[in-house]
C-alpha cells in the first residue's frame, strides 16, 4: 500500500532484544504506547522490558488485524457513503472468528498475553484473553481448574476443608 | 507465567466475567491467591434457581440452576418434619414452617446458610404471601383481610395498620419499600420498611387485580396480567415510580431490553433485576427480553412434571426446550442472594 511509506514507523523492542517495526497506527492500539507518543512525538524506538518477543509478536498480530478490519470498514463507508448493515455484521463476525482462532493457545501463553495486554493497555485484547480464561473456569471443579491452569494447591488440607464445608453442595458432581 | 501469581486486579477482572456464584465458590478453593481475590470480589447476581420440592420428609433442598442446567442439593436438617411446609420469597429467603409436635417457623437463605427464627403461627401455609427486608417480615393474614409483620426475635405477628383493609394478593420488597397488591381493589400500596407507614397508593388501570402480578425494580413497577397461561398470553404494563400519580403514567411494555422476567404460575411472578450486567457476560444471549416460566402437568398419579419454558417477548419463536422434573409440591424461583449474609 502506498500510504505505508509515508506513515511513521515505530520500533518496538522486546525484553529479549528483538526489534519489531510497526506503523504508528498499529502501535497506537496500545494505549501505553499511544500515551508515550503523545508525550514525546519524536520517539521512534520503544523498549518494552516486560514483554518477550514471542508474546510481543502476537500482540502486534492482534493489533494489525484489528487496525486492518477498522480501516476496511472505514473505506467501505467512504466508498458507499454509508456502511451497509449486512456487510458490517459479516465483517464483525469474521473478526470474531479471527479472535476465536487467535485464542487457540496454551494456558501459559494465555497468561502472558493477559499480562502483556494489561501492561500495554490493549483493551480489546485484554477483554478477549480475560473472557477466554473465564470460559476455561466456568462449570469446573477446583481440581479441574488447577489441572487446566497447572496451579499448585498451596492451601492446607484444613483450610480447603473449611472453605468447602461452608457450601459443600457447590462442590458436588451433578446428578 | 504462573496463574497462581497473576496480579490480584487481573484475577478480579476474571471474576467479573464469571456470572454464576457457584463458579465464584469453586474459584475460592483453587489456591491461596485465588481465594483472597474471590473473597474481596462481590458475588454476582446469578439467575434465580428453581426450588424443586421433594418428599416432605427429606432433609435436602433440591434446586435447578437454569443457567448451568444443573441440579444442586443443599442439605437442610431442619426440614425433616413430615408436616413441614416450604414457601419462598422474592428476597431469596425460604420460609420453613413445621406444624408437627414442635411447631416452628424459620427463614433460611439456603445459599449462605443464614437462619432466622420467627414466631410460629398456624396462619402460615403454602399460599402465604410474604417478603423480608433484611430486618422486618411482612405477610398476609390468611383467614381474614389485613397484613401482619414481625422482626426476627419477636414472639408474635402484630397487624399492619396501613394494610387493615387490604386483601393481600402479593407482597414484594425492594429498596426500602414493601409493595402490596390488593386482591379486591385495583390499587397497590407502597409501605416504608421502617415504620410500615403508607407512602403511596397507586391505581391499576383496567385489569382485574386477581389476574395481576407485579415486579418491582428500584425505578419502576411492572404489572403483568395473564389470561390463559398455556397460551402464554401475557400483557405487561409499566409504571415509572418517579412519575406522578396519574393513571396515564402506565405504559405498555413491548420490550424488556436487557431484562428477563421469571414467572411462576401458581404464586405469581418474580422480577430479577441487574440483567444489564448479567447479560453482557453471559453465554445465554437468548435471555435478553425473555420471559422464563414453568408449567406443571401430571406425570402420573403421584408426581408432576415441571417444564421450564423461555420465550421472547417480541419474537414469536420459543427459545428453549422443556426440562422435566418430578416435584410433589409446587416449585418456585429462588434468587440467590448474598447481600443479607
Amino acid at each position: 500500500m502506498a500510504r505505508s511509506s509515508t506513515e511513521n514507523m515505530i520500533t518496538l523492542m522486546s525484553s529479549d532484544g528483538e526489534e519489531f517495526m510497526v506503523t504508528e497506527k498499529v502501535a497506537r492500539e496500545c494505549t501505553t504506547i499511544r500515551n508515550m507518543l503523545e508525550d514525546d512525538c519524536v520517539i521512534t524506538n520503544i523498549p518494552l522490558p516486560n514483554v518477550t518477543s514471542d508474546i510481543l509478536s502476537m500482540v502486534i498480530e492482534y493489533c494489525m488485524e484489528h487496525v486492518a478490519a477498522a480501516e476496511k470498514a472505514a473505506a467501505e463507508t467512504a466508498e458507499k457513503g454509508s456502511s451497509s448493515a449486512p456487510a458490517a455484521a459479516k465483517a464483525n463476525k469474521d473478526l470474531e472468528e479471527w479472535d476465536k482462532a487467535f485464542m487457540n493457545v496454551d494456558v501459559y501463553t494465555l497468561c502472558d498475553l493477559i499480562l502483556a495486554a494489561n501492561y500495554l493497555n490493549v483493551s480489546g485484547l485484554l477483554d478477549l484473553t480475560i473472557q477466554t480464561a473465564a470460559n476455561l473456569i466456568k462449570g469446573k471443579s477446583p481440581e479441574q481448574i488447577r489441572k487446566t491452569f497447572h496451579i499448585q494447591n498451596d492451601l492446607s488440607l484444613e483450610e480447603e476443608e473449611k472453605i468447602r464445608s461452608q457450601t459443600p453442595w457447590a462442590f458436588e458432581k451433578s446428578e | 507465567m504462573d496463574w497462581s501469581k497473576l496480579l490480584p486486579e487481573l484475577l478480579d477482572v476474571i471474576l467479573g466475567k464469571l456470572t454464576e456464584f457457584t463458579d465464584h465458590l469453586r474459584f475460592r478453593c483453587v489456591c491461596r491467591s485465588w481465594l483472597s481475590a474471590a473473597k474481596s470480589h462481590r458475588m454476582p447476581r446469578s439467575l434465580p434457581w428453581l426450588y424443586l420440592p421433594q418428599n416432605p420428609t427429606t432433609t435436602i433442598l433440591r434446586f435447578y440452576s437454569f443457567s448451568e442446567n444443573k441440579v444442586y442439593k443443599i442439605p437442610f436438617p431442619e426440614a425433616q418434619d413430615s408436616e413441614t411446609e416450604v414457601v419462598g420469597s422474592a428476597s431469596g429467603f425460604m420460609l420453613i414452617v413445621g406444624h408437627g409436635e414442635n411447631p416452628k417457623a424459620l427463614m433460611t437463605n439456603p445459599f449462605t446458610g443464614t437462619k432466622v427464627h420467627l414466631p410460629y403461627s398456624t396462619n402460615h401455609a403454602q399460599d402465604i404471601q410474604w417478603d423480608y427486608s433484611g430486618s422486618i417480615v411482612v405477610a398476609n393474614h390468611e383467614c381474614y383481610n389485613g397484613g401482619v409483620y414481625c422482626r426476627p426475635g419477636d414472639r408474635s405477628w402484630p397487624g399492619v395498620d396501613a394494610l387493615a383493609d387490604c386483601w393481600i394478593h402479593r407482597i414484594v420488597y425492594k429498596a426500602g419499600s414493601f409493595y402490596v397488591l390488593d386482591d379486591n381493589t385495583p390499587v397497590f400500596y407502597v409501605l416504608d420498611d421502617k415504620m410500615l407507614n403508607l407512602t403511596r397508593i397507586i391505581q391499576i388501570p383496567q385489569y382485574d387485580p386477581k389476574n395481576c402480578q407485579l415486579f418491582v425494580s428500584p425505578d419502576e413497577i411492572l404489572l403483568s396480567t395473564h389470561y390463559y397461561s398455556h397460551q402464554k398470553k401475557l400483557d405487561l404494563l409499566c409504571f415509572n415510580l418517579n412519575s406522578s400519580l396519574q393513571e396515564s403514567s402506565w405504559t405498555k411494555v413491548t420490550d424488556l431490553g436487557n431484562y428477563a422476567l421469571f414467572y411462576y404460575e401458581t404464586y405469581g411472578m418474580y422480577w430479577d433485576y441487574k440483567f444489564n450486567f448479567l447479560f453482557e457476560a453471559r453465554q445465554h444471549t437468548g435471555l435478553r427480553n425473555t420471559i422464563i416460566s414453568y408449567r406443571l402437568s401430571p406425570f402420573h398419579k403421584d408426581t408432576m412434571t415441571c417444564y421450564i419454558d423461555a420465550h421472547n417477548l417480541t419474537a414469536t419463536n420459543e427459545l428453549t426446550d422443556a426440562k422435566c422434573f418430578y416435584p410433589s409440591y409446587t416449585p418456585f424461583w429462588v434468587p440467590p442472594n448474598f447481600d443479607t449474609a
